[in-house]
């Protein structure tokens, strides 16, 4: 069994104000793990986010296939894991990689519906979150360490039509 | 909690604490004083109103040097020595205000404000060669 992360979070926005700050403030991470393929294309764009963390917090971008096999950052203890996705994270829970998952910025495209004002949910990811929430994986929606958190269960049972 | 209050020209103060909450979540006594429905006199009543009788520092943040938010603001530190003014607000400076606020002592929140408001200015297209 993996060591679980400080913190495991879809956003779409990676490692932004609200992570670095707002969840930063409370976990006081070593390093942020951004597991995204483009990113890791791309060094230039990887700038953006050694930028957004605080000095002397590490920020590793990687490949998801190599979080999936184990990679991490060169300072591991306290590493908060970052995705862009839900089909990301499906892919890192299947591997192993441990929850739990936080939902914490899913932003509106064509075809989602409003969960909450930073949850914006189409069926193909409810559905994902339905089957790894039935697998066992505790799966939760929070912005702000400070604001409310919703269980993947209420968040699905108030959606009308699911 | 320390109290901070941003006292600048329009709503400047009222938003940069709504994007201070975005960020953080919300924040108890973090006020925002504008200088457009009060007068000068009124702007310093206020703020000494928020004195109170203790012995914590406030802390008040203003937008433009010698405007007329930072001499209200004068005005009442000159009065009242436990009345600390940082001019130049911004977010990063505000962030690191609410962070480390009733956590470090009055001497190295003040610098941490002024550090970190200077550090969240630079020529991002011109910075990739600096160091952090």
């Amino acid at each position: 069994m993996m060591e679980p992360f400080r913190l495991f979070r879809i956003d779409d926005r990676l490692l932004h104000g609200q992570v670095a700050h707002g969840w930063g403030r409370v976990l006081d991470p070593s390093a942020y793990l951004l597991a995204d393929d483009a990113l890791a294309k791309d060094p230039e764009g990887a700038w953006l986010f050694e930028l957004a963390a605080p000095p002397g917090v590490i920020v590793a971008v990687m490949s998801v296939d190599q979080v999936a096999a184990g990679a991490r950052p060169a300072v591991p203890e306290r590493t908060v894991l970052l995705v862009r996705s839900v089909a990301v994270a499906a892919v890192l829970l299947d591997a192993g990689i441990p929850g739990p998952l936080d939902l914490g910025g899913v932003h509106a495209k064509p075809g989602s519906r409003e969960h909450l004002p930073y949850l914006f949910l189409d069926e193909v990811e409810r559905e994902t979150l339905r089957r790894l929430s039935g697998q066992g994986h505790e799966i939760f929606a929070q912005d702000l360490p400070d604001n409310p958190k919703y269980t993947i269960a209420t968040l699905l049972a108030e959606a009308p039509g699911v | 909690m320390v109290q901070g209050v941003l006292v600048t020209h329009g709503a400047l103060g009222a938003e940069l604490m709504r994007a201070t909450e975005a960020i953080l979540g919300p924040q108890t006594d973090l006020l925002a004083f504008s200088n457009r429905e009060h007068s000068l006199e009124q702007l310093e009543q206020r703020l000494v109103a928020l004195l109170g009788g203790g012995e914590d520092p406030l802390y008040l943040f203003v937008d433009l040097i010698g405007g007329s938010c930072s001499h209200a603001c004068l005005a009442v530190a000159r009065d009242h020595p436990r009345v600390r003014v940082f001019s130049g607000v911004n977010l990063p400076m505000l962030l690191e205000f609410c962070h480390h606020r009733g956590r470090v002592a009055d001497a190295e929140l003040r610098e941490r404000i002024v550090d970190r408001g200077k550090s969240g200015v630079l020529d991002l297209s011109a910075a990739r060669a600096a160091p952090r």
